[in-house]
């Protein structure tokens, strides 16, 4: 039983590679003007977890994926305030930062832009890192927010 | 290898293999501009990547000046690996209050909303619009564009570009191969 499951287990991981290969880039067939776009967000949301009033949250860091193969494009970043009903918290208490930013920054409702690279080879990985602080005397529950990457070219 | 391990590769190789590809999406360069009289109507195409291997859904919204006179789809189904171009048309009626100038401009989004929890992260692409209404001076605006000379390519539905496409069929076809495995396998402990 354990060799048949041995030889069956090998046949599938030999064929493996040529599956994947299968499933990669198909040649270009028409170039058009430039795209940009996010293709992955890792992890796909936030989670601070449990905080207490007057506490601040660790690190969270986020990989955006993003293509840019467009001159000028924008990316920018802006979020909704926490949402309890029906207690909110301010969209600045979560704070971020990137490369480019040398301290964490209040997060805000109106887009804050973040100057892209013209990337031509492919997707690039731009980390974010955020925090979130939990003003004294805020009322108990459980909150949300929503966070919207925007790119513009 | 037991039962539980099989399930539990499948499981992790479906996971692997099905979920990054939720988020994305792109869009092609350039401004939507078009010339439209007053009394008359004009159109652009607005293309639309999606770049993963499964069919997403994107909501469509105007903003900005040229907001009020745009029409198109409010939610539109990209499937993976594709352009398609959103057909806006843009109408000048009769009564357009010529103070307005003879240049208009906004931005339309196209919105992926994210996973639900405690933060949900959402993408979301702004193209630049411009209205030009012919024999009309341009008056100040409050809504600005990006300086964008590049204009939006027109081309049929369809094309394929040069970004990757992804066929799921074979992960597919391999994680059912797993699966099938773990059932040959239960059976025959039997």
């Amino acid at each position: 039983m354990k060799v048949r499951l041995i030889a069956i287990l090998t046949a599938v991981i030999s064929v493996m590679p040529l599956a994947l290969a299968d499933a990669g880039d198909l040649p270009a067939l028409v170039q058009v003007g430039g795209v940009c776009g996010i293709s992955a967000f890792d992890p796909t949301g936030l989670n601070f977890g449990i905080i207490a009033p007057g506490a601040t949250s660790p690190e969270k860091s986020v990989a955006v994926t993003y293509t840019n193969d467009a001159e000028g494009a924008i990316m920018n970043i802006q979020g909704t305030e926490w949402t309890s009903e029906p207690n909110t918290m301010p969209v600045g208490q979560t704070t971020w930062r990137w490369d480019m930013l040398a301290s964490f920054t209040g997060l805000t409702s109106t887009a804050t832009d973040i100057e892209l690279a013209l990337e031509t080879d492919g997707e690039n990985i731009q980390p974010f890192q955020f925090k979130l602080s939990v003003p004294d005397g805020q009322p108990g529950g459980a909150y949300a927010q929503v966070i919207t990457y925007t790119i513009d070219c | 290898m037991n039962r539980s391990t099989l399930s539990l590769l499948a499981f992790s190789m479906f996971m692997l293999t099905n979920f990054p590809g939720i988020f994305s999406l792109q869009q092609v360069a350039g401004t939507l501009a078009m010339t439209v009289p007053i009394g008359g109507s004009g159109s652009a195409k607005y293309g639309l990547l999606n770049d993963g291997n499964q069919t997403i859904k994107v909501a469509l919204r105007a903003d900005g000046d040229t907001a009020s006179y745009l029409s198109f789809p409010e939610t539109i189904e990209l499937p993976p690996g594709k352009i398609i171009y959103v057909e806006v048309t843009a109408i000048v009626t009769d009564d357009y209050d010529e103070s307005l100038g003879g240049e208009l401009a906004g931005y339309i989004y196209a919105l992926q909303e994210g996973k639900p929890g405690q933060v949900k992260l959402n993408i979301q692409m702004r193209k630049a619009v411009k209205i030009t209404i012919p024999g009309l001076p341009v008056a100040s605006s409050t809504t600005t564009t990006p300086e964008q000379t590049l204009e939006q390519p027109v081309l049929e539905t369809g094309y394929a570009v040069k970004a990757p496409i992804q066929n799921a069929l074979p992960i597919t076809f391999f994680v059912l191969m797993l699966i099938a495995i773990g059932i040959y396998m239960m059976k025959n402990r039997r």
